[in-house]
């Protein structure tokens, strides 16, 4: 059960405020897009669910419980970047699987779902490589496989597929509803693209 | 008509191409021969160094270098050099990298002024310190130390120990650090996962960047120690009573280390200087 209810909540840069009493509840297992306008918030308001902003005011609840003090590591989340934030330094796969071994499972385990998300977004060809190696559609999606790899209770993804051509996001995006649907994820999906 | 201009043009750049080519030339001359020179004395006999003609080719005598060995004290000058600038290094290093991970990673008020004083310390020259420092130095019994002697050095060094790993710092996104957090990463794991590894390459060449500060030193080393001199302090007072070939294989056994490492780091000093080579 990972049902995420926004109070209240509002956000300020200094004088700047980003985000207005937000309310909002997304029900266990929704598939929530978000849309808006470069510069209303969606980030912010994504980074204040993953812990990576702390609301000006307002609380953030998640399968029945509060988790505005909790650090990003223990909300049960996890993240897709707008910029993808793959680590240069390691492979795709260490990539995929560095939220797996973080967790310590078995080699066998962390291979095993690595190359099942990797499959599902279609980069099984390129685990080897390292993000230097990969065109920006590649990275993005290693981006994306790596969050759902920790098959998380809810995943934010922060325009996940805005860099691939338009008949393999159709594809893309289609398949990642059926994946996160099967897998009974709560999805909260942002993007700026008006084709639905 | 445009004949003789193209023609001219051509010339031009023949000309700037010349003019070009024998700059460097001059340039490497001006490096590279003293050091030829230097090498070459050094691996002659004594003999040989102190006869004229001068040769221009080594002999591949040991001589010289047998006699820099056998020199008394030199051996200990040479331990010390190396200990004062393994100091340099591991202080400068556990000094510098959290100051620069605080300036890179945090707002803080006086965060500008802070910065401009890590620079000023290389605005004052040495030789007005030096004097005020070894009263101090003999009041708290560090004087002719090597630790003594290493902390100056790492206020020498720190100053490019930050500006090496600031750039670095900078260049990695604070986002790695995020996407590390939300994939099970405390602040901590996240710093030794992610953010280790690729400053890695920087910190080395920062190491190894104060290590040849100190090893090149000499002011300090000779006026803060007596008994326990540095290679370069130790040379120095030796100068006037030291024959000949011995000059040239302290000098050479000098140069070396450090043109070996800065030859390794080259990369990093690029960085430094803003010069992008990648
Ligand atoms: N750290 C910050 N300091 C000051 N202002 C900020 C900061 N982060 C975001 N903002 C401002 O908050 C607003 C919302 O930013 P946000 O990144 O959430 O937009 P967005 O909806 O994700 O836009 P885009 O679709 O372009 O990604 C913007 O106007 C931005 O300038
Ligand atoms: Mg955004």
């Amino acid at each position: 059960m990972a049902e995420i209810q926004i109070k209240n909540v509002a956000k300020a840069f200094g004088a700047y405020q980003a985000l207005n009493n937000i309310n909002l509840t997304i029900a266990d297992q929704e598939f929530m897009v978000l849309l808006g306008a470069s510069g209303c918030g969606k980030s912010t308001l994504l980074r204040i669910i993953a812990g990576l902003e702390t609301a000006t005011s307002g609380e953030v609840w998640i399968g029945g419980k509060r988790i505005d003090h909790l650090s990003p590591k223990d909300r049960g989340i996890a993240m897709v970047f707008q910029n993808y934030a793959v680590f240069p330094h390691l492979t795709v796969f260490e990539n995929i699987g560095f939220g797996l071994r973080m967790q310590k499972l078995p080699n066998a385990e962390v291979t095993r779902r690595v190359e099942r998300v990797a499959g599902l977004m279609h980069i099984e060809m390129l685990l080897k490589r390292y993000s230097g190696e990969l065109s920006g559609g590649q990275r993005q999606r290693v981006a994306v496989a790596r969050a759902l790899a920790m098959e998380p209770d809810v995943i934010l993804m922060d325009e996940p597929l805005s860099n691939l051509d338009a008949l393999l996001r159709m594809e893309m995006r289609a398949e990642l509803k059926g994946v996160l649907a099967e897998s009974k994820t709560t999805a909260i999906y942002v993007t700026h693209d008006q084709v639905k | 008509m445009t004949d003789t201009v193209l023609v001219d043009a051509a010339n031009t750049r023949k000309w700037g191409r010349y003019l070009y080519i024998s700059s460097v030339v001059l340039l490497c001359a001006w490096v590279l021969v003293p050091i030829y020179f230097l090498m070459v004395n050094t691996l002659s006999s004594p003999e040989t160094v102190n006869s004229f003609p001068k040769t221009l080719v080594p002999e591949f005598d040991l001589g010289s270098l047998t006699f820099f060995a056998g020199f008394a004290g030199m051996l200990t000058a040479l331990k010390n050099s190396v200990l004062v600038a393994g100091m340099t290094m591991v202080m400068s290093i556990l000094i510098g990298a959290p100051a620069v991970y605080a300036l890179s990673r945090f707002e803080f008020r006086g965060k500008s002024t802070f910065r401009l004083l890590i620079l000023l310390t290389r605005a004052f020259p040495l030789p007005l310190l030096a004097l005020p420092l070894a009263v101090m130095f003999i009041r708290t019994g560090l004087d002719d130390t090597a630790f003594g002697l290493a902390l100056v050095h790492t206020t020498l060094a720190v100053p490019f120990a930050v500006l090496i790993t600031f750039s670095l710092f900078s260049g990695i996104p604070i986002e790695l650090e995020e996407a590390a957090w939300t994939l099970g990463c405390t602040r901590l794991t996240a710093f030794t996962m992610v953010v280790l590894p690729l400053i890695m390459p920087g910190i080395t060449a920062s190491a190894i960047f104060a290590f040849v500060i100190s090893w090149n030193e000499v002011f300090a080393a000779a006026v803060l120690t007596i008994e326990n001199r540095t290679l370069t302090a130790f040379l120095l007072q030796n100068l006037d009573t030291s024959p000949l070939h011995l000059k040239f294989a302290g000098g050479f056994i000098l140069v070396v280390p450090a043109l070996i490492f800065i030859f390794a780091v080259r990369k990093y000093l690029f960085a430094m200087w803003g010069i992008a080579n990648r």
